[in-house]
Parts: structure tokens; sequence; C-alpha cells
């Protein structure tokens, strides 16, 4: 049995979802050091629903800006062409994993994109509050996960019962996903980003959020930074798939790596800094709705 | 309308009270303690907080006193299963860990302390999720759930275990029906083989001698009390409360409570919603 799943899993790499044709544009941008803001104009003018949400989230509260942004000009101006390139993606997202045959059976996609916007958030909190660069975050933290949409996708009965061993067991989803698979949403989110072609952070993020240490020196303080983002969100209330145990989160690989860059985070009073999340409540419902189209 | 205490009486009072018991009324909790100090007045017959206050010193009605004080200013509201993401913690994950801890050093024994248990709901919360855990293997086990209050009033209530349909207002309803005995007139009475696993004593938890009986003890839940004591208070509690558990064993405080830069010597644990300290 477990042979035929791990054939299987193998040959998810072989039918992962293409990525659709205004995401690939924008992937080739991002992989861009230089973006071109009329080449970028020109992607997103393909989908007219792409220019009226990313207005909308860079008006959200999530980047706080003092000025209204009423143009894409004038979102470069304020968000720089980099973090809108990825904005554009981010706002894609949902629609590109979206099931292709109506009626399917799925895992609860509101929950599943609620963490993931969640998670890109308070990824984006924490790089504010450590003084990191906050670029590319949001979209990292929405991608996280991916994997287990195509884990989904693929095997729904199987996925179920991850979720229900994983709640029953009160068990982490990962350990979880190699007993009744033998492989985890992580590497096949890893799989589906370099299909996708998405510059190796994502990759890396998507493969190593529960792994920071096999990540590369290059991209490890982001990985880790949305790592930690993925617990909180699932403390705070945004989990996804069943998963309530416990963690010390000051020793955790990703907290201890990051203070080790950040030695003040230390002398953080962790507990108040999760509770204080609740300002950002307000924000991950409004993101959501956009993204789920609400 | 209580009389207001002049700002020498309220601070008069408000310092013995802290020097004994360490709970610290601040100029926003006044008209707490002005109103409880009216009904002992009015209770007692004594004309003044000064006269009152002699007959806290006096040795002849220095007990009856401190203990009538004590009964009224720390009168506190609880329920069963209180705190539904705490409660979520300590069932799915601290019970099932100490279980597995106990079972596996064969000593089938378990220690909760409720140290400010008020009239037991969460006591009794305690013992009916481990009666819910440990199934028809519960009587095999060696259970101890100590319920320790200053107030005298609130320990009589534990011993009674009778409550009314508000304290169950979050309890399941196959809970009630499992754990207690509906009363005639809609109270529910605690069922007799949870009242044996909760013990209730007097404790004063500034008695550092007195609370280190509780020893050794698996879970310590002291919820929705320090907010009530001062930063050193609060440091010599959970330093008391350090020493009683066992290694690795957990402390819960209110949901909102935190302890840093008061007792650093814990470990935080996150949980869903819920924080709790750990050895």
């Amino acid at each position: 049995m477990i042979d035929s799943i791990r054939q299987k899993v193998e040959g998810i790499r072989d039918f992962l979802p293409p990525i659709p044709l205004v995401m690939n544009e924008l992937v080739q941008l991002l992989n861009q050091d230089d973006v071109d803001f009329k080449a970028l104009a020109d992607v997103i003018s393909k989908d007219p629903s792409m220019t009226m949400n990313v207005l909308r989230i860079a008006n959200s509260a999530f980047y706080g800006l003092p000025n209204r942004v009423n143009s894409l000009d004038h979102a470069v101006a304020m968000l720089g062409i980099k973090e809108l390139t990825s904005l554009c993606m981010s706002c894609g997202a949902a629609s590109a994993l979206a099931p292709s045959k109506k009626g399917q059976k799925t895992m609860d996609l509101r929950s599943f994109w609620r963490h993931s916007v969640a998670t890109g958030v308070i990824a984006r909190m924490f790089a504010v509050e450590f003084g990191l660069p906050t670029s590319n975050l949001y979209l990292g933290g929405l991608m996280h996960d991916v994997g287990m949409v195509v884990l989904d996708r693929f095997f729904h009965p199987l996925y179920t019962k991850i979720v229900e061993v994983t709640f029953k067991e009160n068990m982490p989803v990962i350990d979880a996903e190699t007993r009744v698979l033998g492989e985890t949403h992580a590497k096949i989110g890893g799989w589906l980003m370099e299909k996708w072609k998405l510059p190796p952070l994502f990759c890396e993020i998507a493969s190593f959020h529960h792994s920071i240490e096999e990540s590369s020196g290059e991209h490890r303080m982001i990985v880790s930074v949305v790592s930690l983002a993925n617990q909180v969100s699932r403390l705070t209330g945004f989990g996804f798939g069943g998963d309530e145990t416990g963690m010390v989160i000051s020793e955790s690989s990703a907290f201890q790596f990051i203070a080790k860059a950040h030695p003040n985070l230390e002398n953080m009073d962790v507990a108040k800094f999760v509770m204080d999340l609740d300002r950002a409540d307000g924000e991950i419902s409004e993101l959501e709705r956009m993204m789920t189209n609400e | 309308m209580s009389k207001p205490l002049t700002n020498q009486e309220f601070s008069a009072l408000r310092d013995y009270i802290y020097k004994k018991a360490g709970i610290f009324f601040t100029e926003k909790n006044r008209f707490i303690l002005e109103m409880r100090i009216e009904e002992i007045l009015n209770e007692t017959g004594y004309k003044s907080v000064t006269e009152y206050m002699r007959a806290l010193e006096d040795y002849k009605t220095s007990f009856t006193e401190w203990n009538r004080l004590m009964n009224k200013v720390t009168i506190t509201e609880t329920s069963f299963f209180r705190d539904k993401y705490q409660i979520t913690a300590i069932e799915k994950n601290v019970l099932p860990e100490i279980i597995k801890r106990r079972e596996q050093n064969g000593s089938r024994q378990l220690r909760i302390w409720s140290a400010a248990s008020s009239s037991g709901e969460e006591a009794y919360t305690m013992a009916i999720l481990l009666a819910e855990q440990l199934k028809e293997a519960v009587g095999r086990w060696n259970i101890a759930i100590y319920a320790t209050d200053i107030n005298e009033n609130a320990l009589a209530a534990v011993r009674a275990g009778v409550y009314s349909s508000y304290s169950l207002r979050n309890t399941a309803e196959d809970i009630k029906r499992k754990y207690f005995n509906k009363l005639p007139d809609d109270r529910y009475e605690i069922k007799d083989h949870l009242k044996k696993m909760v013990l209730s004593e007097k404790c004063n938890l500034m008695d550092y001698n007195a609370s280190r009986r509780y020893s050794k003890i698996d879970l310590i839940l002291i919820r929705n009390v320090l907010i009530y004591f001062d930063q050193v208070s609060k440091a010599k509690v959970l330093q008391m409360c350090y020493e009683n558990l066992n290694e690795k064993a957990f402390l819960f405080l209110g949901h909102s409570e935190t302890i840093f830069g008061i007792a650093n010597n814990f470990k935080l644990v996150s949980f869903v919603n819920a924080f709790a300290y750990m050895k």
C-alpha cells in the first residue's frame, strides 16, 4: 500500500497543475532583478480583477499607507515594484489553485486560505518588529502550505484521513502526513514552486518551513520568519488541519535562528507579543475576504 | 452607596491587607474595599474603620475579624469549564502528558492544585476531565486535587459541591448528566466519586510554609488571582509554585496574565489561544 502511495506521490510531480498564464508572466518578472514598470502593467492589464484587488490590498490596513492609492503608478511609488509584483502574485494565488472541476470534494479551502493569509500578515509583522526586510513575506506566507492543496487535490480521502489523525491523536500535521502518506506537504509544495519556476526563496519557504535547518544560508532568515509565523498563526486561532499541540516558541529552531542575529529577541515577552497579535485580526479578515472573493 | 473611606483609612486598611495576604487594592479597586468594609461595619456594629482596625489587631478578636475580612474581600465569580481555550489545552495536551509521564515512571499518582479555588468549580472541572480521560482506569489512580483558598465560605462551598445552573453555563449536557445530581431546586450537586478526588483546605498563598505543603504537583492553576498582587508578592507566589511543581509540570494563570520579568525560571508553552508555564 505504502509503495503504491509512494509511486503516486512521486507521480504528482508530473501531474502538478500548470501555472496560469498571467501568473507565469508575473513569476518571470519576480525572477528579474530589475523589473520594468511597463512590463508589469502590461501583465496586470490582462486580468482586470487583479488591478482592483491589488489596489484594495495596497489600501488595506496591512500596509498602513498614509495616503489613498488610486492607481498602479501610485502603488509602485508607495510599495516598490518588487513588492507590487509579489502582491499581484498573491492576488492570483487562490484562483490558480482553485479546483478545476466544479463540485469536486476538497478540504476546507476557506480555513486554509485564512491560515495562509494570517501567516503572511504575521510574518510581515514579525519582520517589522525585528527590523528585517518585509518584501515578499506576504506572498511567502500565503504560499507556504500550497503542498496541502496539491495533496488534497490528488489524495482527497487520504488527506481527510491525515486531518483526522492529526486531530484525534493531537500530533503535528507533518508527523501525521509522514505516518499516513510517507511524504509531507512541505516537500510537495516545494515541487510545485519549482515546477512553477518561482524564485528559490519561495521554493525554500514551501519546502523547509518545518525544517529551517535544511534551507540555504541565503534564505534561512526569511524561511525562519515564515516558519515562526506559521506556528504563531496556528496558536492564535488561525490554524488549519486540527493540530492543537503546544510548543515552547523560544526553543523552536526558527526562533533561535532569528535570535542569534537579533539578540533583543531573547528579551522579548513572547506571551505579550503573541497576545498583541489580536490587533491583526481585522487585517487578516479583510485580506481573507479579498482572497476568497467575498 | 457605600461611605467612602478617607485617604488615611483606605491606605491603612490597604497596607494591612497587603502585609498579611499580599493582596493589593489599587486606587482603581478602592470602591470594592469601600463596599466590603461598609458591609462589615453593618454586620459587626463597629462604628468606624479605625475601630475595626483596632479589632483586627486585638488578639481577642483578630482571628474572627481577619477571617471575616478575607471572606468579604476575596469573593470571586467563577464557573465550570471557564476559559475554553485553556480547558482544551489542559484536556488535549497537559493531562495526557502528565498521565503519560506518571505511567512511564510507574507511579499512577496525580497531584493537581487549584491554588485559589474559590467555590471549587475549577477543581471539580479538573476532576471531570480526569474522569473522562482515564475512564474506567480512574479507580486505579491515586488522584489528589487540592482546592485551597483563604476564604472559608468558599471552602465550605467546595465541600458542599452544590452549584447553580449559572455556574454550569459552559458545561455540556452529557457532562451534567454524568457527573452531577440534579436537585429539585434546579441546582446541581457534584457526584461523590468526584468529591472524593478534591481536598479542600485553607491556605494563604503568601504563607510560604503553609503553601509548600502542596509539593510534587503536576499541574497548578492559579488563574486570575495574581492580578490582585503587587510585583513583589507575585514573584514570591510564583517562586513558591515553581518549587512545588514536579520537573516539567505545568502552571496556568489567567488567560491574559503574563509573568515576564517577574519569574524567569519558567518556560512559556504556547497552546492554541492559551499559555502555560512549565518548570
